[in-house]
């Protein structure tokens, strides 16, 4: 490691002697600053490369001692050595492009200082940051970026007003030329000011995020410093959510763990919005919120961590016990919240809709999944789209009876379990609302058969799960004189057999849903000019 | 070489809808045209007098499949009697 550290410093010290000769080079030119700028080039390419071998091999030698500090602060060291170098070349074109210019003095009546000494204070702060550990030396770094953006606009703005009275032309490109470089440096450090919070946090969190994050935790009464946080992301989201867990690295001060969601605004306000609706609804069933942060495009929602099990993790690992018992808790909390948020009077449902507007993302991913219109001699097949076009005129007809507050994406790993508690939480709440339950019973439904599960005890596990929810479902339509249930359910079928192969790549997988989808949307249908409460579902289509 | 021309028609069917389609071949083959569509795309089959015809059939657990196949290559000429050489 110390090998690696006495090269990073050599590197750092390098580009800042690279950035303070360039800077000397446009105050004051001279040949011989152009040559040594020039010829240092290969040097901090050759010092780069010596840094990023030590990184890799060290990761290679610490490969089976999972040291995870050690390896955050190798990647860290590696990403700033990455961007030091490509300082140091952003340097070199500087220094190249003081050719172009037909008098150095031209330049100068710019302010390219202010740049340069934004750079330079970003440069000094590295080692110390690295070394001590500071998250605000780290952040100061990264909103160098920012301010180098802004310094940059006001002397592009200057030149374009030049530009157009025609003079200078050759001398104003070039000037641009070397703002932009300049700018491109800031954009490097804030590479680095990030790569430093990674080693500092041990997460890959943008400052935007850290911003939000800083927000949202004083919302919630945390007054420490940021640097006392442990954060664990664990996981993803698909939709552009940024999803971190989050708990303090002392336990003994601060117990609660939350998940920190930053995102597009009008998801997570919308999220913030049902969660708050649920607890008045529902009290208990939701994550309580710890705070809330909105920006200009984007908020911040920090929840309760809750400690469990997702659904589907139980019905895949516990025993057939235990499995009843939940589903047990499970159905009696629904069964309890569609009870009490029945409001009669008809609604009007828009599965084919949600099925179009989703079409697109599905042919990104499987371009094959469209049947076009056939004829089999005197048979006529008609085609995925004139389907979906026949049953939105069809769903019209068949308005839900009542409506129930729904969750909205009512997947298997949207419902928690904590055995504790012995309670039910839903999770990811924000296409919460009132609407008709069976949108909530298909996704649980295709939720279920798209688990890429093909052990045959496990399948047989998830049908008979599949058997008991489709049963149960019927059985809340019947008590409740839903007539159209099972029309409306496999048209809601359709709508998330077809949706989900958007995130299936198991070709043969993705194809056996498209079918079935298919196969729903002509069954329905063809039962055209007869009475909707007469279709009978072919519940086959359910198992796999 | 020859322009090959391709239909596929691939879904999930109840008994009954399976034997809507087979009908629809079979209706083809009785009257000695079977016309195809897809989209703006037509093949037309006249099936021969001779074809060769294969039915396999496979039960493995609970899965299970029958498949049929008929090939045969179109006569030079049509349906034109064969040439009879005497002696």
């Amino acid at each position: 490691m110390e090998y690696i550290i006495e090269n990073f410093r050599f590197l750092v010290i390098e580009a800042e002697t690279q950035v303070k000769l360039t800077y000397g080079l446009l105050s004051d030119f001279r040949i011989s600053v152009l040559e040594k700028i020039l010829s240092k080039d290969d040097y901090i390419d050759n010092l780069k490369a010596t840094v990023e071998n030590a990184c890799f091999s060290k990761i290679h030698i610490l490969k089976g001692h999972v040291d995870q500090k050690k390896i955050n602060d190798i990647r860290a060291l590696h990403i700033i050595s990455v961007n030091l170098e490509r300082i140091a070349d952003y340097c070199v074109n500087i220094a190249r492009q003081t050719e172009y210019l037909s008098d150095l003095a031209f330049f100068r009546r710019y302010d390219y200082h202010s740049m340069f000494t934004e750079i330079q204070k970003g440069l000094s702060r590295i080692i110390p940051v690295f070394n001590g550990r500071g998250l605000s030396g780290a952040l100061e770094i990264c909103r160098i970026e920012s301010r180098m953006d802004q310094l940059y606009k006001e002397s592009f703005d200057r030149i374009m007003v030049e530009l157009k009275e025609g003079r200078q032309v050759g001398n104003l490109i070039t000037t641009i030329f070397i703002f932009r470089y300049l700018e491109r440096i800031g954009d490097a450090l804030l590479n680095i000011g990030e790569a430093l919070i990674f080693a500092i946090l041990g997460d890959r969190i943008k400052i935007r995020q850290i911003d939000a994050l800083q927000k949202t935790l004083s919302e919630a009464g945390f007054k420490e410093d940021l640097s006392d946080i442990d954060f664990s992301s664990f996981w993803g989201s698909r939709s552009g959510c940024r999803i971190s867990k989050v708990g303090q690295k002392n336990p003994a001060s601060f117990t609660t763990q939350g998940v920190f969601k930053e995102g597009v605004l009008k998801k997570i306000k919308r999220e913030q919005e049902n969660i708050r609706r649920w607890e008045e609804i529902y009290p208990g069933i939701v994550p309580k919120i710890f705070g809330y942060h909105e920006n200009q495009d984007t908020a911040s929602l920090l929840v309760e961590f809750l400690p469990g099990c997702t659904l589907d993790q139980i019905i895949l690992t516990e025993n057939a016990d235990s499995v009843r018992d939940v589903i047990f808790i499970f159905e009696e909390t629904l069964s309890d919240i569609w009870q009490k948020t029945l409001t009669p009077g008809p609604f009007d449902t828009d599965y084919m809709a949600q099925l179009k507007s989703r079409l697109e993302g599905v042919y990104r991913v499987h371009p094959q999944f469209y049947r076009p219109a056939q004829h089999l001699g005197a048979l006529r097949i008609r085609s995925s789209e004139d389907l979906i076009h026949a049953c939105t005129d069809l769903e019209k007809s068949a308005p839900a009876p009542f409506t129930v507050f729904i969750h909205g994406d009512f997947n298997v790993n949207n419902i928690v379990f904590n055995q504790g508690e012995e309670k039910v939480y839903f999770i990811d709440l924000h296409r919460s609302r009132k609407a008709d339950y069976v949108q909530d019973a298909s996704v649980f439904l295709v939720s279920i058969f798209r688990m890429p599960v093909f052990d045959l005890e496990l399948r047989e596990r998830l049908n008979t799960v599949t058997l008991y929810f489709y049963e149960w479902f019927a059985d809340f339509a019947l008590k409740n004189a839903d007539s159209t249930f099972q029309f409306r359910l496999a048209l809601a079928l359709a709508r998330s057999f077809y949706t989900s192969i958007r995130f299936e790549l198991n070709r043969d997988f993705a194809r056996e849903m498209y079918l079935r989808s298919l196969f729903l949307m002509e069954q329905t249908s063809a039962h055209q000019g007869r009475p909707l409460s007469d279709f009978i579902l072919p519940e086959s289509v359910l198992f796999y | 070489m020859a322009k090959k021309e391709e239909f596929q028609h691939e879904s999930i069917q109840d008994n009954h809808t399976v034997s809507q389609y087979l009908q629809a071949l079979i209706d083809g083959l009785e009257s000695g045209t079977i016309v195809l569509n897809s989209e703006d795309k037509q093949i037309i089959f006249h099936p021969g007098d001779l074809m060769e015809m294969v039915i396999k059939a496979k039960k493995k657990g609970d899965k299970n499949k029958i498949s049929l196949k008929f090939s045969w290559k179109d006569t030079p000429g049509g349906r034109t009697e064969p040439v009879r050489i005497t002696t």
